[in-house]
């Protein structure tokens, strides 16, 4: 029988098959406690999500547009910058991920040594190298990378 | 002899409770297996697994209610969809224990869990 590492290995490969090159490490259990957003607002005890059923700033709206996720994260500190996958060690940044029709579908937030940590849904922390690891069918393609002094 | 129907929408019958629960859960597998790596509610929701849960009518409430107290899940849209009822506090969204419990609070009071 497959051990737990394995098997979420396993999955993560399956939903991001880009991560097969790239490599990746999990870095929690999963939880259906808290989602992408909120793991890359530095919170894990809620689901970010513009809908009745998830917590979204009181005073935006509930609308799912790339717009409205870069209102929230402004709420927290942060701006729109260049995109730029570079380690700026006095900056955190978090990029947002969308699909064709330009909704977004994931945020990835970069840590101190310069890797991305993201929460996969409802599954577990990953950590990985860049960006185009998550790209791919399920979350699209990261177009948006905001900022905010560390 | 006539086997009892069980009936769970306007479409849709089964013989007997067994096949509601086995209908229920074949769908909730391809569900979870097809959304778990998404984080939007909304996606989770209108995913075809989901909306045939839905569409499996108010005799499936017990079966979801026991499925969220077992495994968890985003089960609330489906609750609302089903019931035309949400127990959990404004203030309380996204914050998934408590809306979990609200809802089986609401269960218990009725006799469902």
């Amino acid at each position: 029988m497959p051990d737990w590492n394995e098997e979420w290995t396993h999955w993560v490969q399956q939903c991001f098959p880009n991560l097969r090159q790239g490599g990746f490490k999990l870095t929690s259990v999963e939880s259906a406690e808290y989602n992408c957003i909120a793991w890359a607002a530095h919170d894990s005890i809620r689901w970010w999500w513009p809908s009745i059923d998830g917590y979204w700033p009181a005073d935006l709206p509930l609308v799912e547009t790339l717009e409205n996720f870069v209102a929230a994260f402004s709420e927290l500190g942060y701006e729109p910058c260049d995109y730029a996958e570079t380690l700026e060690q006095d900056f955190e940044k978090v990029a947002i991920y969308v699909r064709d029709d330009r909704r977004p579908t994931h945020i990835a937030r970069q840590t101190e040594t310069g890797a991305w940590t993201s929460k996969l849904g409802e599954g577990c922390d990953i950590e990985y190298d860049t960006l185009g690891g998550l790209e791919g069918v399920a979350y699209g393609r990261a177009v948006q990378m905001l900022k905010r002094p560390r | 002899m006539l086997m009892p129907t069980v009936a769970v929408s306007p479409h849709l019958t089964f013989s007997d409770a067994e096949s509601l629960q086995q209908a229920f859960a074949a769908l909730v597998a391809a569900w979870r297996q097809e959304t778990l790596m998404l984080s939007s509610s909304t996606e989770k929701a209108v995913h075809p697994a989901y909306q045939r849960i839905i569409g499996l009518g108010p005799a499936v409430v017990p079966l979801v209610l026991r499925e969220l107290e077992q495994h968890g899940g985003h089960w609330f849209w489906a609750l609302r969809a089903l019931t035309g009822e949400n127990p959990v506090r404004p203030e309380d969204a996204g914050q998934v224990r408590k809306m979990t419990e609200s809802w089986l609070e609401w269960g218990r009071q009725r006799g469902l869990v």
